[in-house]
């Protein structure tokens, strides 16, 4: 499988993800520049954290609408797998590519922690490596990340089963206290009806290699490339 | 032709930035102070165009970009004037 990493002026987290996919699974990938019109053969579209064109206007709202992105929309629209994370969730949402919006943390800091992820589903390949209901810690790191739409449309979200991760405590309980960003029913991420275009604000790249202590991230990336580990994973 | 265009979070989302604001002007002394909210602003240059054209096209604009409807609204104000600047603190020492 082909992986493309899409860089765009002001991505930091774009190697991270490129490391875990060549060198911890050993795939194919590349890098794609926000200038690009094609994605050069990939199969498997990331979007990484940062701050595209220095956050400009709205976390995200510049890069939504910079070259590749046309070539990625057709992508998803031909229910290709792509992923968002953080920054690259801002981008998926300012493109329309997901529903909400990421506005400013609750209590105004930049928030940087570990934070415990449920996962509300796992019969998508994204989270096929996962349980349902498992608690995964993953990191986040940002400045706007709280989930946000209008009630209706929240509504509309658990309907369609769109809500992917929520923050809970670290024993998996709803906890006010551990939603450090404020985010709106706790999301932390959200994907498409399709079930292909999924973005979060945590970062699994940042917690898929052993090295790092914690290898909760990997999953999401081998739910995609490694079809085969799902069995593993369900089997832990 | 100039466009203003303001932005602010819709009134139902919190503003932690407004409230952060509003609880320092109540905390130096503006106790009247009741809300705050905290926006964006936006000048745009048109050059010669009808202004209900103009309006149309700033429109256009505020929905695809300069704002982001689900968490924002925004105000359009069109006017012939010629470019008044802003005297800054900045502009006033150079």
């Amino acid at each position: 499988m082909r992986c493309g990493v899409v860089l765009f002026p002001g991505s930091n987290c774009d190697h991270d993800v490129y490391h875990v996919l060549k060198h911890v699974l050993e795939q194919d990938v590349v890098y794609l520049w926000h200038e690009e019109t094609t994605l050069k053969g990939c199969d498997f579209i990331i979007l990484p954290g940062g701050w595209s064109y220095g956050d400009y206007l709205r976390g995200g709202a510049m890069a939504a609408l910079s070259p590749v992105m046309r070539s990625v929309r057709e992508h998803a629209g031909k229910g290709g797998p792509v992923l968002g994370i953080c920054n690259g969730f801002q981008v998926l949402t300012e493109a329309r590519l997901l529903p909400g919006a990421l506005r400013r943390n609750r209590g105004l800091k930049f928030e940087c922690r570990d934070t415990y992820l449920k996962v509300e589903r796992s019969d998508l390949a994204f989270t096929s490596c996962y349980r349902q209901g498992q608690v995964l810690r993953l990191p986040i790191a940002h400045g706007e990340g709280s989930y946000e739409h209008f009630p209706e449309e929240l509504d509309r979200l658990e309907a369609h089963r769109q809500v992917v991760f929520r923050y809970v405590s670290p024993a998996g309980e709803l906890d006010d206290d551990w939603n450090f960003n404020g985010s709106a029913r706790a999301i932390a991420g959200v994907v498409n009806e399709a079930g292909n275009v999924l973005g979060l604000m945590p970062h699994p790249e940042r917690c898929a290699e052993e090295v790092l202590g914690n290898l909760d991230g990997l999953g999401l990336f081998q739910g995609i490339v490694q079809p085969a580990a799902r069995l593993v994973g369900a089997a832990r | 032709m100039r466009a203003k265009v303001t932005v602010y979070p819709r009134r139902e989302i919190l503003d932690p930035q407004g409230k952060a604001i509003r609880t320092a002007l109540q905390r130096v002394g503006f106790a009247e102070v009741t809300e705050v909210r905290a926006g964006k602003s936006f000048e745009i240059d048109l050059g010669p165009l009808d202004p209900q054209k103009a309006a149309d096209r700033v429109g256009a604009m505020c929905e695809q970009l300069l704002a982001n409807t689900v968490v924002e609204e925004y105000a359009i104000e069109i006017s012939a004037d010629a470019r008044t600047d802003v005297k800054s603190g900045a502009e006033k020492t150079s």
